[in-house]
């Protein structure tokens, strides 16, 4: 009997053997927690959901990844370092080692879970999706667990390699899989294993095949650490007499030396040809059972359950990857292995020659095997979805190409990193999702080129290449660290490249101009909540044209147009009027509130509708010119009103769209009875109004300030302008436009928006008759706007409002929207405060002559 | 005195000879918290078996792993067969022959299959050599290298080392753990290669076999030479010294220059010396001290100069001597050496 103290050691060295796998799997959990952080880091509101799913997965994937990497760890690393052998030396019955182990395995297994579940149900509550399961489902799960655990011991126990039994542990682990599969299609068991109302078919199965796992475990085990059989090892062996006897070179052809080049490529195959094997068929197995989803999907064939069909891409996507990855890891790790490789380091075998060798094998390999992968898959997208979305599905294909060879020389590359071929074999999948979901990161949102992504993508077989010769000598000095970790860097840091360059190349905003700008902000001067003028239910262009067709009827087309029905312009007018009236009802009801631009139909039918009036009263023929007066006056108070608000506004799409109504008012005073027209009084608060350039300079800057402020990339928004269709943003590396965006395209866009917005301050800031040509055509070649909208072309008064008695582009809607602040001290400007200052003079005078008149009187 | 051996006081200012096989000079290598060589210097000609005496972690390893490459000196500079490790260690490593004391064999191949392929990375007639050598050691060629016992992996090893019939054979305690028989066939194959011009560079600490076959020896300690040079002129001029003294307390007289006290224990009137270069005037001279009432002197084996080199370090012994005259030396060949 086993004294306690002997017992508390082997508990202590079992635990401290497996704990740095138990704390690794968390530490690389976290670290791909931090990749997808990284790359959701674009969509905004659901970034915390993404994250939360995410994280609710790996939690619940933790236990079961130490259950994985459970026997490898602590039986299969045991015989590899051969201190299994001085373990059974010490006076401890077998029985007591194998179960120590697996009840150290079995404590570490439920510790996890204990955190595991937990923390998966508070992710839960920030997740998009639920816990994956009813009570049930959680039950099976831990089950599985737990079986893959005690399989993975048994198999450990049984192989000699542990990446063998590491490979072993893929068709025991898809066993139970299958096996609940033929009894749902067994009839005699089909109606048990059918019931969902209460199953206990799954968690049943489960825990006999743990009993079965069980039993293997403790005879495989007893096996390995009791007295060896007499027909193993030595006597199994051909005696020395029947060695000398038999011309075994002869049969197997190995009379004859053959190149060095050949050596290697015999000795890598015939080494790992178990790993080279079980790889292949993994992949040759995910091929097929793509082709069982495919006829289960299609109806044909068997009836295979909806869990089988759901569950299947998982298992597929599993074999893949780890087929894909182990074999990345089996092109180091084979020779790693009690440091076999130091037979050929002493022998001053090239290490170039042996990096091409082991390459040579696994990766052809590899390439064939994901041919017939990809063939699969493609089969089936063609049958499924037709030849057009092959077209795609090719184009995935090719994508997808990229990430199974990263995959590949990710695990390689891990493999030539850690020395012990279990670890590399339990990490190398986990780095290669790692590498994986970082060159995703760089594609779709660092937006590195794709030559850049391609050296990235070589960058660990260079690696690996260059440490190769102090690989196979061991000298694991600085020179190999430093390739290792320069290497490290150059991966991640690569890509990072452009995106540090844009930011550093690309003029931004100048800290002046923030620092006034931040000034600016902090007066407190900012509330925006715009009101939305609106016509009403139906469009005035539509009820006239209504009226129009009921009117005349089939009298339209050729000849003299027929004269307007009296009745149908009548109730248009009144239309009109109602309009009006309703307008000026929402800009009473809205208080002080700024206007917002998706208000310019609303000013365009009251400037229609303003000079409609005015021409009536010019025309002498007009019999109610004094109605088309009051309209007018109306109208254009409303218009004035507007223009007044919209000035109120923080957004710089409402300053420009006040600086067009503004030229549009301006031409109408220029009108020669202006002044009788709209009023005196009117007239001369209005035209003070339009030559108050300070008033309008404030607002503009308030607005050049908090657009700035406000800006937000992910909505497209400058100061009420999209600007995604303007020509700020740039398409960077592979990816044209990746639907949660680009950084790189962020940061450019933010430097050269920044850069504007210093052009936009300045003139801004100008007074009217400042020179800002300089400033326009950089505003004009940022915003990726023709100089023409800005005046800076050969007819340059087209555009930019010079003379607003004579500026014929007046429409709102005609006006090319991407133009921002092109009418900014333009001559309509200089023009409005001569004219105000000659109103304001008039109207002194006029005051004069009243003051004078009583006294002359 | 034979000119077989030559051992030199400074070599640091010496060009290698030409047909030096090793060539070392003032060879450092540090590791964090450990200096393990500290300024070697070493010539090694061709036709003689090199011995080389150290206690663990003297730093015969690390020199070895210096010879062929595997190691990067701090300072200093050595050569192989004239060529640079640093710079042409795989060269070095195709024309050595190196067995270190727990050979990398690939287990899962048969005796034959190793030899067939290693092969392929060196001329013709390695297979050939390769099969005559395993069948001397009746070693069988359909056995898988697991199966084998510790002394057959052991001759797969040289005779693996052997096969390309290299012009250096380096051996690192390649017969720790045979048996007496396997180590005997071992050092024979040694001075098979020997009397065919080649030079052999044997690490060990078994100090009774390198007494049979080695032709020099050099013993490292703390990553420096203690003694070096030809090991029969070195068993000639090293004495075990006995003085018996009259009064216990009385101090001992230094002994007379050339005489170099390698170690000393003194229990009650008795002196025990290792003395290097004490000639028969030396030896009377000391007789005629006063209180010395007998002096005895016979040589002593390597394993006692050995001893004395290891222990004798750290005793302050520059009272009775001059100091040790040399941590360097040439070491040549002589042709027509006998062994016993």
């Amino acid at each position: 009997m086993i004294n306690q103290p002997s017992l508390r050691r082997l508990w202590w060295k079992e635990l401290r053997q497996l704990l740095p796998l138990a704390l690794m799997i968390p530490m690389l959990m976290l670290l791909l927690l931090g990749i997808v952080a990284l790359t959701s880091i674009n969509q905004g509101n659901r970034w915390g959901q993404t994250i939360a799913s995410f994280f609710m997965g790996l939690c619940l994937g933790m236990p079961c990844l130490f259950s994985v990497g459970f026997g490898g760890v602590a039986i299969g690393q045991e015989k590899e370092t051969r201190t299994l052998g001085w373990l059974r030396s010490l006076p401890l019955a077998p029985a007591t080692v194998i179960w120590v182990k697996l009840a150290a395995g079995l404590a570490i297994l439920v510790a996890m879970w204990i955190i595991a579940i937990p923390l998966s149900l508070v992710a839960s509550r920030g997740a998009t999706t639920e816990m994956p399961w009813n009570d049930r489902g959680l039950a099976t799960w831990i089950i599985y667990s737990i079986y893959i655990l005690v399989i993975g011991a048994a198999l450990a126990w049984y192989c000699k390699s542990a990446v063998v039994s590491l490979l072993a542990l893929v068709p025991a682990a898809i066993v139970p899989l299958f096996t609940w599969e033929w009894a749902r299609q067994w009839q005699p068991l089909a109606a048990f294993a059918s019931d969902d109302r209460w199953n206990p078919w799954q968690p049943g199965t489960l825990a006999a095949f743990v009993v079965i796992a069980f039993g293997l475990q403790w005879r495989w085990g007893r096996r390995e650490l009791g007295q060896a059989a007499a027909s193993a090892g030595w006597p199994g062996d051909p005696s020395v007499a029947g060695d000398s006897a038999r011309p075994w070179d002869v049969q197997a052809g190995y009379s004859l030396p053959q190149t060095a080049t050949a050596s290697l490529l015999w000795q890598f195959a015939k080494q790992n040809r178990s790993v080279l094997a079980g790889c292949s068929g993994m992949l040759l197995l995910a091929s097929a059972l793509v082709l069982v989803i495919a006829r289960g999907a299609g109806g044909g064939g068997a009836s295979w359950s909806a869990m089988f069909i759901d569950g299947l891409p998982v298992l597929i996507g599993a074999l893949v990857w780890l087929a894909t990855c182990w074999l990345g890891v089996v092109v180091f790790q084979g020779d790693a292995n009690q440091q076999r490789i130091r037979f050929l380091a002493d022998r001053g075998v090239s290490p170039r020659l042996t990096w091409w060798a082991r390459h040579a094998i696994a990766l052809p390999l590899l390439t064939v095997l994901w041919f017939v992968f990809g063939g699969a898959l493609a089969s089936v997208t063609v049958s499924h979805a037709g030849r057009g979305a092959a077209d795609d599905g090719w184009l995935a294909v090719l994508l997808w190409g990229a990430a199974p060879l990263l995959a590949y020389l990710a695990s390689q590359w891990t493999a030539q990193v850690l020395r012990t071929p279990i670890l590399a074999a339990i990490v190398g999948p986990l780095a290669a999702v790692l590498a994986v979901s970082y060159m995703g990161f760089a594609a779709f949102l660092l937006q590195a080129p794709a030559a850049l992504l391609v050296v990235c993508l070589l960058l660990p077989l260079v690696i690996t290449y260059l440490a190769m010769p102090a690989w196979m000598d061991r000298r694991f000095g600085r020179g190999y660290w430093g390739i290792q970790w320069g290497g490290f860097c150059l991966f991640f840091g690569l890509p990072a490249i452009p995106l540090l360059l844009t930011w550093m190349l690309t003029p931004g905003i100048s800290r002046e101009v923030e620092r006034q700008m931040s000034r600016w902000d902090r007066s407190g001067n900012v509330n925006y909540s715009p009101v939305e003028l609106a016509l009403g239910s139906r469009p005035v262009t539509e009820m006239i044209l209504e009226s129009l067709e009921q009117a005349w009827g089939d009298q339209l087309g050729d000849g003299p147009a027929p004269e307007p029905p009296t009745k149908t312009w009548d109730d248009l007018q009144a239309h009109h009027e109602q309009t009006v009236q309703a307008l000026a009802q929402q800009l009473r009801r809205s208080g002080t509130h700024p206007v917002h631009a998706s208000s310019w139909r609303a000013i365009e039918f009251l400037k229609s509708y303003a000079q409609l009036s005015r021409l009536s009263i010019s025309d002498p023929t007009a019999a109610v010119a004094a109605e088309d007066l009051r309209r007018y006056r109306d109208a254009i108070a409303l218009l004035s009103t507007i223009a007044q608000r919209m000035r109120g506004s923080v957004r710089l799409v409402e300053q420009d769209l006040a600086d067009r109504l503004e030229i549009w008012l301006l031409a109408e005073m220029l009108q020669p009875q202006a002044r009788q027209t709209v009023g005196g009084e009117r007239y001369a608060k209005l035209v003070a109004s339009l030559g108050d350039w300070q008033s309008r300079k404030q607002a503009r800057q308030t607005a050049v300030a908090e657009s700035w402020r406000s800006f937000d990339h992910r909505q497209s928004d400058f100061g009420g302008y999209d600007k995604d269709k303007l020509g700020l943003d740039q398409t960077y590396g592979i990816v044209g436009r990746s639907p949660a965006g680009g950084l790189r395209t962020d940061v450019r866009s933010k430097r050269m928006l920044g850069a504007t917005v210093n052009d936009l301050w300045a003139l801004a800031e100008a007074d009217p008759h400042s020179d800002v040509r300089d400033s326009l055509q950089r505003i004009a070649a940022a915003w990726g706007t023709a100089p023409a909208y800005y005046g800076l072309a050969d007819n340059p008064a087209y555009f930019r409002c010079e003379d607003a008695s004579v500026f014929t582009c007046q429409r709102i809607d005609s006006w090319h929207g991407g133009a921002i602040a092109s009418q900014w001290n333009a001559g309509w400007e200089r023009q409005a405060a001569v004219l105000a200052e000659a109103a304001s003079a008039m109207k002194a005078d006029l005051k004069q002559d009243l003051e004078v008149s009583p006294a002359k009187d | 005195m034979s000119d077989r051996c030559q051992p030199i006081v400074n070599t640091t200012t010496d060009r290698p000879p030409a047909d030096a096989v090793i060539s070392i000079h003032d060879l450092c290598v540090s590791f964090p918290g450990c200096d393990a060589l500290r300024g070697v210097d070493l010539q090694v000609g061709s036709g003689m078996v090199f011995a080389l005496l150290g206690e663990n972690g003297a730093g015969k390893t690390t020199l070895i792993r210096c010879l062929t490459g595997f190691q990067q000196p701090s300072s200093g500079n050595c050569t192989v067969l004239g060529l640079d490790p640093a710079r042409d260690s795989l060269a070095i490593r195709r024309r050595v022959g190196y067995v270190s004391d727990a050979p990398a064999l690939y287990d899962w191949m048969r005796v034959g299959e190793i030899g067939w392929f290693a092969a392929g990375f060196y001329e013709l007639g390695f297979l050939e050599r390769y099969r005559d050598l395993v069948g001397h050691y009746q070693v069988p060629e359909a056995r898988k290298i697991k199966h084998l016992s510790k002394g057959q992996r052991a001759k797969v090893a040289l005779a693996l080392a052997l096969a390309h019939d290299p012009e250096l054979l380096i051996l690192d305690e390649p017969t720790s753990g045979l048996d007496p028989l396997v180590r005997r066939e071992f050092l024979e194959s040694m001075l098979d290669r020997v009397a065919t011009g080649r030079a052999v560079l044997l690490s060990s600490h078994q100090i009774s076999e390198v007494e049979r076959v080695a032709d020099s020896v050099a013993i490292l300690h703390q990553g420096r030479f203690r003694i070096s040079g030809n090991l029969q002129e070195l068993r000639a001029d090293t004495q075990e010294v006995l003085v018996s003294q009259d009064d216990p307390l009385a101090a001992l007289p230094p002994l007379p220059p050339p005489a170099v006290v390698l170690s000393y224990q003194g229990e009650g009137r008795q002196r025990r010396f290792i003395v290097r270069g004490l000639d028969q005037a030396g030896a009377q001279s000391l007789r005629s001290q006063p209180g010395v009432t007998e002096v005895k002197t016979r040589n002593a084996n390597l394993e006692e100069l050995f001893a004395a080199c290891v222990r004798g370090t750290g005793q302050n012994l520059h009272h009775l001597s001059s100091p040790l005259p040399s941590s360097s030396s040439r070491v040549q060949p002589q042709s027509g050496s006998k062994r016993s």
